[in-house]
């Protein structure tokens, strides 16, 4: 009864054995499965994903398995029963998020973005705009490596527009 | 492979492990736009070029700002002028919070998070969201009563309406009032509302002959077009407030109980009729999202009495009443007038 387990392979060539229905919440993943360009004995290559990354987005994928599959068992479940879950969800994501440096959270938003995970893009997006919402801008440029491409008059005019934002 | 060498070289997670920058993909960053506060947004519109003008701009990007209002829970807002309209505030009320902010003028005319208001004759509009606010250009008929913003989806365009004279947002090489020929003489009264890019309102009729005191006219603010439309009979002889009844247009008598109106496809419908003390002292705001219609005290206020606004449940059949003595910044002293906006909603647009 064991499930279908397949290979990954990070971009500096660390390789993951996933569970499918984990590897499946990557969208491209999934498709890739569709259309059987899954060899059982080859890995599957991913590019931009290194491997500490990789190693996260897994993490996250085998925690969530469970949730997506189990419709038919949620509509039995009791609504506290539902609550419950979604709160051990949400706290689990957040220890897990919570763990990780900006940096990571950025290399770890555009493995999610490639791999296509939706949940997880909207989890990282969440955790970071909770963590850039009270910056100033030069410290979003910082962290975003924006180049400031106001000149000092047309930013200083826009700051005087809008000063209340910035107190 | 050119191609290929160049995508891996550019490759983000890489150049950051090397402690280079970080190259977020555009899509990526308006996701995170989306989901920040709006007072983070406004202040980041500092951060470059392109986060100004996804912020104030990008008609999706401020589309979903709106919509995104509309999902949380509900705010009240209500504008409050001070005697002889000296002061005019906005109160934004939630559970958990309040904030007043004093707009430049009187209020005229609310939509879309944009108030437009008027001051010693000039019309200015102001974006309750950004703060930001914009002068029209003076115009003659600046002593008419009232205007009104209008916004057409398709062309995603906000117009101002002063009687026969129209003002298009954003346009800044002309920023010009238009003159639109051919509408006959009529007085714009205050209360209109824009539905679906057309701009309704009850107007006091002007000419000798005229059978009625009110008319119902209707400009649609794409094609620039007056047009007169049947109203039943209550509408003409009595002053009344127009409202967005479910995205359909419907209006509010309260001269002897109340009465609710809403134009069908098929003509003029009564939806409600019921009795209520003292209703001609209530003028209607328009109606919730919750199916509440709003009501508000007419002016004049006196000081001993409680300044309130009425939420009667269409469905239910039940009032409340919400206290404002306490949400109003200064001590009321005896007259003012105040309007609320149901389900305001933010918006980041940038006026000019």
């Amino acid at each position: 009864m064991s499930s279908n387990m397949i290979m990954l392979k990070s971009s500096d060539g660390a390789s993951f054995e996933i569970e499918e229905a984990a590897a499946r919440k990557s969208k491209i993943i999934a498709n890739m499965i569709e259309v059987e360009c899954v060899d059982e004995d080859k890995a599957i290559p991913l590019q931009n994903v290194t491997g500490n990354i990789l190693a996260l987005v897994i993490e996250y994928c085998n925690k969530h398995i469970v949730d997506d599959d189990d419709d038919v068992a949620t509509e039995e479940a009791s609504e506290e029963e539902e609550e419950a879950k979604k709160k051990k969800v949400d706290d689990w994501e957040a220890e897990f998020m919570n763990s990780m440096s900006l940096e990571t959270m950025f290399e770890l938003l555009l493995a999610a973005n490639y791999l296509n995970i939706k949940s997880l893009i909207d989890l990282v997006c969440q955790t970071i705009a909770n963590n850039i919402k009270d910056k100033t801008p030069e410290e979003v440029r910082k962290i975003f490596s924006i180049e400031n491409d106001f000149t000092p008059e047309e930013e200083e005019e826009i700051r005087k527009e809008n000063a209340w934002a910035f107190g | 492979m050119k191609r290929r060498q160049e995508v891996t070289s550019t490759s983000p997670t890489r150049r950051l492990l090397h402690g280079g920058d970080i190259n977020v993909p555009l899509d990526i960053t308006v996701e995170i736009l989306k989901i920040l506060p709006t007072k983070s947004i406004v202040r980041f519109q500092c951060v470059s070029k392109l986060w100004s003008s996804i912020i104030s701009r990008r008609r999706d990007f401020i589309d979903w700002i709106i919509t995104r209002s509309l999902t949380q829970p509900p705010r009240d807002a209500y504008f409050i002028a001070s005697k002889s309209y000296t002061e005019c505030y906005l109160t934004l009320s939630s559970s958990n919070a309040k904030e007043s902010i004093l707009i430049p003028g009187e209020f005229r005319h609310y939509l879309r998070g944009l108030v437009c208001c008027s001051n010693s004759g000039k019309v200015t509009i102001y974006n309750l969201t950004t703060r930001q606010s914009f002068n029209l250009p003076e115009t003659k008929t600046m002593h008419m009563s009232t205007c009104f913003l209008g916004y057409d989806p398709i062309e995603n365009q906000y117009k101002v309406l002063l009687s026969c004279q129209v003002f298009t947002l954003g346009e800044t090489k002309t920023k010009k009032w238009k003159t639109i020929h051919g509408v006959g003489s009529h007085l714009p009264l205050p209360g209109g509302v824009c539905i679906n890019g057309t701009i309704y309102y009850q107007a006091g009729t002007t000419e000798w002959n005229a059978t009625s005191l009110y008319k119902l006219m209707s400009f649609d603010v794409r094609s620039e077009e007056f047009y007169h439309v049947d109203a039943p009979k209550t509408l003409m002889d009595q002053r009344l407030s127009l409202i967005n009844y479910q995205g359909k247009l419907g209006f509010v008598c309260c001269a002897k109980g109340v009465e609710v109106w809403v134009m069908e496809t098929q003509g003029w419908s009564k939806i409600l009729s019921i009795e209520m003390e003292g209703s001609d002292k209530w003028r209607s705001m328009g109606v919730n999202r919750g199916g509440e219609i709003v009501f508000v005290n007419l002016a004049p206020y006196k000081s001993h009495e409680v300044l309130c606004v009425l939420y009667y449940d269409l469905n239910r059949n039940s009032k409340r009443y919400v206290e404002l003595e306490g949400i109003y910044p200064k001590k009321i002293n005896n007259v003012i007038s105040i309007w609320t906006v149901p389900d305001f909603v933010e918006n980041t647009m940038r006026l000019y």
